[in-house]
């Protein structure tokens, strides 16, 4: 028996030998028909989530079957001696910082201007929607040549106004910027979700605010902002999540270059994996990183709590 | 309403079902996990060579052949060997060239690689020692591998720790390429190239033009374009770098001092900005190798160092250029340096491979056979691994000025890539202690004592992973 939101809810013990044949048939008939689902689940998500648990504490190289125990020596050579691993843990949290800041601040901006009654508002929303359509090797291929230092439509534009464009990513200075700016062009998967946030504000909240006499802006910082608080947080716990495990720009863009300034974690953990096969290794630092998201993402969502406004 | 013990279906008893069941499935897929591998390659014997009525087998090959003169030549190969040897049926997959070796060690743990696959010669020793290649000693002895028709390099870069794990096809050597008609314009005689290394920087510096912003224009010669090749420029400084008796990375010391000081005087004279901003905008592909607008070909790069397969390349898209090849220069005062590095094309037979006698059957032939040396050798302009092969005058009539040269001066001296587990590691920390000097001003003496320790405990970290 247990209590929840004060009702007791008697919870039936039943064995099989207490089933009906049909009740059995039907058992075994819903069994049968979700255990795609659950063998897929302990196939690919289980067990290597339970597998790489282990493996973190072990010399693997995927091919010997028989990996050697060696207790928390990855942890502590990660955490002790290894220059890469703070190297690269520092320049992706300065990654996820920009992108995550840059693209809020861009996305909201767009939503709002979605948000507005002007002709043609389909093709507008569908032209910030695209770049989550195309596939990530053909976006960042392109992106390559559009920041080419010599050849580059970015550079070449800036030329034409008599600006000498930045050198990209052939600079550490500015290689992890243009990685930013290339996220941020392909995160319109949030503004659909701010826009979807901004038509959920009673507009008699604005008219209250207009016959008050607020002007835009005082609109936007007390009534927008605020009811979009919720939209907010989610976008910004998933983009830190997804920024934290970016790997595909840097691994075709840059290499991790120039001098590591493109290295992030989740590149130097498939190298490290798949290019250098110390398996073990690399799941030590995947479970670091998921500590490291896990304790954001709790640290977020409990530390917005008095800044969210759920109520409207 | 009451429910019926029918109706609710018992919590706790639906989850225990579920959990028996989940808990019998994910026995079932980690039985499944733990199968044994496919049985081991065994000792070849007559019967492998199938007896008459004996259905073929097939031999999946897998290489990174796609398009162009180089994959005619490889499906010209294929059906060769498949009419030579009727108990075999070639199945060829094709895999891009930067994906075939991670996914064969994938499919190799995965109990289904292929029967054979092409690869180089780095791979002997960073696969053997991981359990990731098949021993092929006992058919290369049944097959009467002849040792003396062999280049001494090429031979050694087949074997780990005296086993053979791979066949060579061909050797490539790199090559000094440069361009007459820049050398020409710069006031140099292209008919009597330098000597040594500081003559050929001397001409690379005055033909080398820059804006006054210092962004590059024409490259006469920077040793990091097209890229600064620890292993070809490290044996042209004569420069150690791993002892196999002991298993000792010995890269720390003068000469590979000399060696990143050398590459550094480059970045500082150029900018490293400068540098690297060239190669993001014009390095695509080799620096447009299949290009008729390639930097090389329009006379944009007047000399640089490349594999010897650069020279059909030129012969297909660069067929005015006016240029020349010589070895790999070695400072004036080294007399113990190499004329670059040398390293073997190979097929290997991954572990667990189902066809063991077909896929040395495959790599054995496109080591030995001399139709593969002249239609598949020659177009791709690399150097045949059989020296009978290699010296064969119809071989030589087909391939290009280059091979004679190479054959003769230097393939015999050329620094074999060694067999050193984490060779690729030692590469890749060279490329960025260069970095590191160039862009944080690091201390030549420290980054190479770091660096020599990192690639030591990488070596140990592969020889303990893999018991040794």
């Amino acid at each position: 028996m247990s209590v929840f939101a004060g009702t007791r809810i008697e919870r039936s013990r039943t064995s099989l030998s207490d089933m009906s044949p049909m009740v059995r048939r039907r058992l075994v008939w819903g069994l049968f028909f979700i255990s795609p689902w659950v063998l897929g689940f302990l196939a690919f998500t289980l067990y290597p989530i339970a597998a790489s648990f282990y493996y973190g504490f072990t010399n693997y190289n995927i091919l010997n079957f028989t990996p050697r125990w060696v207790g928390t020596e990855n942890y502590a050579d990660l955490f002790t001696s290894d220059n890469v691993f703070w190297g690269s843990l520092r320049v992706t949290i300065q990654y996820v910082a920009m992108l995550v800041g840059l693209a809020t601040v861009f996305d909201i901006c767009i939503a709002l201007l979605l948000n507005m009654n002007v002709r043609g508002l389909s093709l507008y929303r569908t032209v910030f929607y695209l770049p989550v359509m195309v596939p990530v090797v053909a976006a960042t291929l392109t992106w390559v040549w559009i920041l080419n230092p010599r050849h580059g439509l970015v550079n070449g534009l800036l030329d034409r106004i008599g600006v000498d464009g930045p050198l990209w990513l052939a600079s550490p200075r500015t290689a992890l910027f243009s990685l930013v700016l290339v996220a941020v062009w392909g995160s319109g998967r949030a503004v659909l979700i701010y826009l979807a946030g901004l038509k959920e504000i009673p507009s008699h909240l604005y008219e209250a605010a207009e016959i008050d006499g607020a002007n835009p802006f005082r609109k936007m910082w007390h009534i927008t902002l605020p009811l979009l608080t919720p939209q907010i947080l989610f976008n910004v716990i998933t983009m830190t999540i997804f920024s934290f495990q970016s790997i595909a720009a840097p691994l075709i863009m840059t290499g991790g270059g120039p001098n590591k300034a493109t290295l992030l974690y989740g590149l130097q953990l498939y190298r490290l994996a798949f290019e250098r096969l110390r398996m073990g290794y690399a799941s030590a630092m995947a479970w670091i990183l998921f500590l490291l998201i896990l304790a954001l993402t709790i640290t977020m969502f409990y530390g917005s709590r008095r800044f969210i406004h759920y109520d409207r | 309403m009451k429910r019926s013990s029918e109706d609710t279906l018992g919590l706790q008893l639906n989850r225990r079902a579920l959990l028996r069941l989940g808990g019998l499935s994910g026995a079932g897929l980690a039985l499944a996990a733990c199968a044994p591998a496919a049985p081991q390659a065994s000792a070849p014997s007559a019967s492998d060579d199938g007896g008459a009525d004996a259905e073929p087998t097939t031999v999946e090959i897998w290489t990174g052949f796609g398009q162009g003169r180089m994959a005619d030549a490889m499906t010209g190969a294929i059906d060769r060997f498949g009419e030579e040897n009727e108990q075999f049926e070639p199945n060829h997959v094709i895999v891009p060239w930067g994906e075939i070796h991670d996914k064969v060690i994938a499919n190799t743990a995965a109990g289904n690689p292929p029967d054979s696959y092409r690869g180089w010669a780095w791979i002997v020793a960073e696969d053997a020692p991981i359990g990731a290649l098949t021993d092929l000693t006992d058919f290369v002895e049944a097959e009467g591998v002849p040792q003396d028709d062999y280049w001494p390099a090429t031979w050694k870069q087949m074997q780990y720790q005296g086993k053979f794990y791979a066949m060579s096809i061909s050797t490539i050597v790199q090559l000094f390429y440069y361009n007459k008609d820049r050398m020409a314009e710069g006031g140099f005689d292209p008919e009597n190239v330098p000597a040594n290394l500081e003559e050929w920087e001397e001409m690379g510096h005055a033909l080398t033009e820059t804006e006054d912003s210092g962004e590059l224009d024409r490259i006469g010669f920077i040793p990091l374009i097209p890229r600064a090749d620890p292993h070809n420029w490290l044996p042209a400084f004569g420069a150690a770098v791993w002892d196999e008796e002991t298993t000792t990375v010995t890269v720390n010391n003068e000469r590979t001092l000399r060696l990143l000081n050398w590459y550094s005087s480059y970045n500082e004279r150029y900018g490293a900005e400068n540098i690297q901003a060239f190669r993001t905008a014009y390095g695509g592909n080799f620096f447009g190798r299949n290009s008729p607008e390639g930097l090389y070909y329009t006379g944009q790069i007047a000399a640089w160092q490349a594999g010897s397969w650069l020279f059909n390349d030129i012969g297909e898209y660069g067929p005015d250029l006016n240029f020349g090849v010589a070895a790999t220069p070695s400072p004036s005062d080294i007399t113990d340096g190499h004329p670059g590095k040398l390293v073997a094309n190979m097929y290997f037979v991954p572990a667990n491979a189902k066809n063991v006698p077909g896929g040395f059957a495959f790599s054995n032939f496109m080591s030995s056979s001399k139709w593969v040396a002249l239609n598949k050798a020659v177009p791709d302009s690399v150097t045949p691994s059989r020296i009978s092969n290699a010296t064969d005058p119809e071989v030589e009539a087909a391939g290009g000025f280059w091979m004679p040269f190479a054959r003769d001066n230097i393939l015999p001296k050329a620094w074999a890539v060694p067999s050193m587990p984490g060779i690729q590691y030692l590469a890749g920390q060279i490329y960025e202690a260069i970095d590191e000097i160039a862009y944080d001003g690091a201390d030549p003496e420290a980054v190479l004592e770091a660096l020599s320790g990192r690639v030591q405990d990488e070596v140990n970290n592969k020889l303990e992973a893999a018991g040794g």
